[in-house]
């Protein structure tokens, strides 16, 4: 039973950063390789607020979200000139400006031995220190960021995204300031994101850098390909298919390495598939 | 309503592609602006709508200077239809006019804005949650003016649109810009390249050659009928 808390629980955070990712990629056409980087920052502010200033877990999501927005308003203003693949290039800078600062800044973040004891969320004396109470907390938040992605999918805003993923041209003809746009999905994006790393360092107790490099990113996208672009349910699905495979190769009895390799393959055979196949994904409302 | 003084733009510092241009487009008539290939119309076109900096020169709405952007112009109602695209395929003919919802203040404004535009399209009103791409190109031409039209418009600029479509679609597009033009009052800009058998459904032209304007006038008489020949004798 812990072992599938444990589970539903990576499900979740995975969950949240794919709902997020999907707002910029799938909603709005913006190929970035930067959710990795507001994972971890999400993550940090979290770990050394609680454990440096004593802040309570829900105050320090915030600071989190704060922080993200702000970085993500002055790196948006820079990525919202670009399109396509170059885009997909500057985001991935910015993952690994972000994965060298943690990993260097040593008198901040503890560079690479990371930050311990971290501790569980609590709120009026109680604390989520069990599993199924931590899983539960984690589903409120989910439910949370499935609403607000449903309600900006619904939203005169969203057509607006779609319209710029569509042809950023014609959409700035007809008046919008498509910079503007693009650059307000990504803050939204990114502090949604510091949601799950906040999550994510509560939960395990320790963060380090190894976490939230770049191929951390690529996942998450690995994650909203098969599941399906612009879709909310498509992130939540496509989370529990990409988490759940190297849970399954641990019941093969394989030696370590070589299920990791096989992880690794089967992950790639799965994009190409789903390029050939269905390219907007299992439940993908548009094609990339 | 717009008018351009002596503009000078183009793409690279050394290479102008217009030289000295100067046009006035007025709402409540059909404006044409023809030419050959590479003679700059894309590119005044551009340069109106605040899509390309002029080098010099200036442009006036209503006798004031400006320095046009589409976000300023299309609050002055001031729309532009570019070349290619016309529609955002992957969306329904709704979600494409419902993209001017974002320029209403109420939804129910817009609904009764919505139902008086498709009377001017009644082909439309049976697509409208089909994907605006499965259409034929004069249907996503009559989507694209609509779009804009719910807008109150005071001046539209279409930029060839012509391109893709039969001699018959291309006839009824220009009729059904002459008819919202005579019915909303409302100024069309058409780039075209040569149009010469619509030039009785055209108020005014201008015929440009290597960046320059060679004829401007009404779209009539023996002197813009010359100057076509000698622009396009080729």
């Amino acid at each position: 039973m812990e072992y599938l808390l444990n589970l539903g629980i990576i499900f979740c955070i995975y969950s949240i950063l794919a709902l997020s990712l999907n707002m910029v990629v799938g909603m709005s056409g913006l190929l970035s390789l930067a959710q990795a980087a507001f994972y971890g920052i999400g993550a940090y502010a979290t770990a050394l607020c609680m454990t440096g200033l004593g802040l309570d877990f829900f105050s320090t999501i915030l600071i989190g979200m704060v922080i993200n927005a702000v970085i993500a308003y002055m790196v948006g203003k820079i990525l919202s000139r670009f399109k396509g693949d170059y885009y997909a290039i500057v985001s991935a800078g910015l993952s690994i400006i972000v994965f060298s600062v943690l990993l260097n800044w040593k008198s901040l973040t503890n560079g690479p031995l990371g930050v311990f004891g971290i501790d569980k969320p609590s709120v009026g004396g109680f604390s989520f220190s069990s599993n199924a109470s931590f899983f539960l907390l984690c589903l409120v938040f989910v439910a949370m960021v499935y609403v607000i992605y449903y309600a900006i999918d619904k939203s005169a805003f969203s057509r607006c995204l779609k319209a710029i993923r569509e042809d950023e041209e014609l959409a700035g003809s007809f008046g919008y300031s498509t910079k503007r746009f693009k650059s307000i999905i990504f803050v939204l994006s990114a502090m949604l994101s510091g949601v799950a790393g906040a999550l994510f360092a509560t939960y395990i107790a320790f963060i380090d850098p190894s976490t939230f490099q770049l191929k951390e990113g690529i996942f998450l996208f690995t994650i909203i390909i098969v599941g399906g672009l612009s879709s909310a349910w498509g992130s939540v699905v496509g989370a529990v298919i990409l988490i759940s495979l190297p849970e399954a190769l641990r019941f093969l009895g394989l030696p370590y390495e070589t299920a990791a390799q096989l992880q690794q393959m089967i992950y790639g055979a799965m994009l190409v598939l789903m390029m050939v196949l269905r390219p907007q994904g299992l439940f993908g409302k548009y094609r990339m | 309503m717009l008018e351009l003084h002596n503009i000078k733009a183009g793409y690279d510092a050394r290479r102008m592609v217009l030289h000295d241009v100067s046009a006035v487009m007025r709402q409540r008539a059909v404006t044409v602006i023809m030419g050959p290939n590479g003679a700059g119309k894309s590119t005044m076109l551009r340069v109106m709508y605040g899509l390309l900096k002029s080098k010099a020169g200036t442009i006036s709405l209503h006798g004031e200077k400006l320095q046009p952007r589409p976000q300023n112009l299309v609050e002055e109602g001031i729309f532009m239809v570019p070349q290619g695209t016309r529609v955002f395929r992957t969306m329904t003919v709704l979600e494409n006019l419902e993209l001017a919802t974002h320029f209403w203040p109420s939804r129910a404004g817009f609904d009764k804005k919505l139902k008086e535009v498709l009377e001017h399209f009644p082909d439309l009103t049976p697509r409208l949650h089909d994907m605006a791409g499965n259409l034929s190109g004069g249907q996503q031409q009559m989507v694209a003016l609509a779009r804009v039209l719910i807008n109150n418009p005071k001046l539209v600029f279409l930029d060839e649109p012509s391109i893709g479509l039969s001699p018959k679609l291309i006839q009824d597009i220009f009729k059904k810009i002459r008819t919202l033009c005579d019915q909303t009052g409302a100024g069309f800009v058409v780039v075209e390249h040569n149009l010469k058998t619509l030039l009785p459904l055209v108020d005014y032209a201008y015929i440009l050659e290597q960046g320059r304007v060679v004829y401007d006038g009404l779209a009539e008489g023996k002197a813009l009928d010359k100057m076509l020949a000698a622009t396009f004798k080729a």
